[in-house]
């Protein structure tokens, strides 16, 4: 008898100590999972910051050269209208001054629409198909390509985060697409759909062996691009890269929606 | 006057509570100097009742007439420390309140009713016991199922405290054989297996709380 009391005694605080043990175990894990949640938040939040600069230093190289390009050469022109005023020619003095008066009008619209994008949030406040269009109407004023942007189905906003990143590889692919792609005509598509956003950016550009690119993960190449595929991720898109030399290049984002969709 | 190795762990834990006692405030656990001070004088009593000559005033030799008030009035501190401890909601309060008067009546009825005033109260002990593990395995969950704090569990005082409750309430059900366990006079090592474990229990539920106190000072110094 004295055993089985024992043995009966042993068992229940042996099964107490492993309920003990069992919970320890499962907390360490819960804050294993917690800790890597936060960094992940921490890496998150970095990355996002990252983005709203890089779209800031986009923005400011292309206000700089906008002014260069083109207020800087309306002005001008207006200046060199007024130094070439015969005040004693009545008919080419009003034809000078109309103009001016018409060149003076476009520079201050440009400067508007300047200041409009000097504001670091206009992503936010404008949405990401004005934001893209505005992004398009800049990239249209500097280079010789044919540009064209179609919206199908009816849109909706994003959540901030997902407009902020989905923006951000907009503006590089263009950016790639101008440096390297010899394109002479780009295509951006967004397609709202209920259940995923896509955004296709296509150009008819030299293209490249994107072959090389899906076989290393992304990895090894540009920063640009495993940049573009890693934001992708985070925002959980597919980030889809397809070329084919000499005809061009197609970058497909798809985000499937799952909540938060601003209507 | 005599007193057994594991009570030095009690007073010790009461000493402890006493110099924490900021610290219990902070986690609203302060009545468990209370809970101890009676567990101090209901051993010290039990302890020295025939030398001090309890046994010829109340007219009994055995020091039940101390145990058993003990078992009813450490029950609602416990119950109350256990609501504290559990952080319940406004819901879960009612609740707990429910159940916590329908254990205290049925230890009262057993008291008044049941195995009486002259009996120990086994009965009330196994059923205190198998409230201590009950709740004890539910702090120690809520703990474990918190979210959105890092826990380390070996600086929770309530982790300390719940362990202690729980191993000393598994241990202590066997008291519900204690009365056969007295009949077949069943020894190892020339002692009582009740006495055994309940010694060696003690020592364990003592030192988790003396730990589980100075946790809860630490707590407040940072």
């Amino acid at each position: 008898m004295t055993v089985t009391i024992l043995a009966t005694v042993i068992v229940l605080i042996f099964l107490g100590i492993m309920y003990l043990v069992t919970l320890v175990f499962y907390n360490n894990k819960k804050n294993r999972m917690i800790k890597e949640k936060l960094t992940m938040q921490t890496q998150f939040q970095q990355t996002l910051l990252q983005t709203q600069l890089e779209i800031q230093e986009q923005t400011f190289k292309n206000i700089s050269q906008e002014i260069h390009d083109n207020i800087g050469q309306v002005l001008s022109l207006v200046k060199l209208n007024i130094n070439t005023m015969e005040l004693d020619k009545p008919e080419p003095l009003q034809e000078k001054i109309d103009n001016s008066r018409t060149l003076i009008t476009k520079a201050i619209q440009d400067l508007r629409d300047l200041s409009k994008s000097l504001n670091t949030d206009y992503v936010i406040e404008l949405g990401l198909m004005r934001s893209i269009e505005y992004e398009l109407e800049m990239i249209q004023r500097t280079v010789n390509c044919e540009i064209a942007f179609t919206a199908n189905g009816k849109a909706y906003r994003l959540e901030r985060q997902q407009e902020l990143i989905l923006f951000r590889i907009v503006q590089e692919v263009l950016h790639n697409i101008i440096k390297h792609s010899k394109a002479t005509a780009i295509n951006v598509t967004a397609v709202f759909e209920p259940e995923t956003f896509t955004l296709t950016i296509a150009d008819n550009g030299i293209g490249f062996d994107a072959g090389k690119i899906e076989d290393h993960n992304y990895e090894g190449f540009g920063l640009g691009i495993r940049n573009m595929h890693n934001r992708a991720k985070m925002i959980n898109a597919d980030y889809k890269l397809t070329s084919t030399l000499q005809k061009g290049t197609t970058v497909t984002i798809t985000l499937p929606l799952i909540k938060n969709i601003q209507p | 006057m005599n007193i057994i190795y594991y009570q030095y762990f009690e007073y010790m834990s009461l000493l402890v509570a006493i110099i924490c006692y900021r610290g219990l405030k902070k986690f609203s656990i302060a009545l468990f100097i209370a809970l101890i001070f009676l567990g101090c004088l209901a051993d010290t009593l039990g302890e020295n009742y025939s030398g001090w000559g309890l046994n010829r005033l109340t007219n009994h030799n055995e020091d039940y007439l101390i145990y058993n008030p003990y078992l009813i009035l450490s029950t609602p501190i416990l119950l109350h420390l256990f609501g504290k401890m559990l952080r319940l909601t406004k819901k879960e309060k009612k609740v707990f309140l429910w159940i916590s008067l329908l254990v205290m009546a049925l230890i009262l009825l057993n008291y008044f009713f049941g195995e009486g005033v002259f009996n120990f109260n086994t009965n009330s002990l196994v059923l205190i016991a198998l409230v201590t593990i009950f709740l004890s395995v539910f702090v120690l969950l809520r703990l474990a199922m918190e979210e959105e704090r890092v826990i380390t569990f070996f600086k929770e005082p309530f982790f300390w405290i719940s362990s202690g409750f729980l191993l000393f309430g598994l241990g202590e059900l066997i008291l519900g054989l204690q009365t056969y366990i007295e009949m077949n006079n069943i020894k190892l090592f020339g002692k009582s297996i009740y006495t055994l474990v309940m010694d060696i229990l003690n020592v364990f539920l003592y030192s988790a709380f003396s730990l589980a106190f100075i946790l809860c000072q630490k707590y407040i110094r940072t």
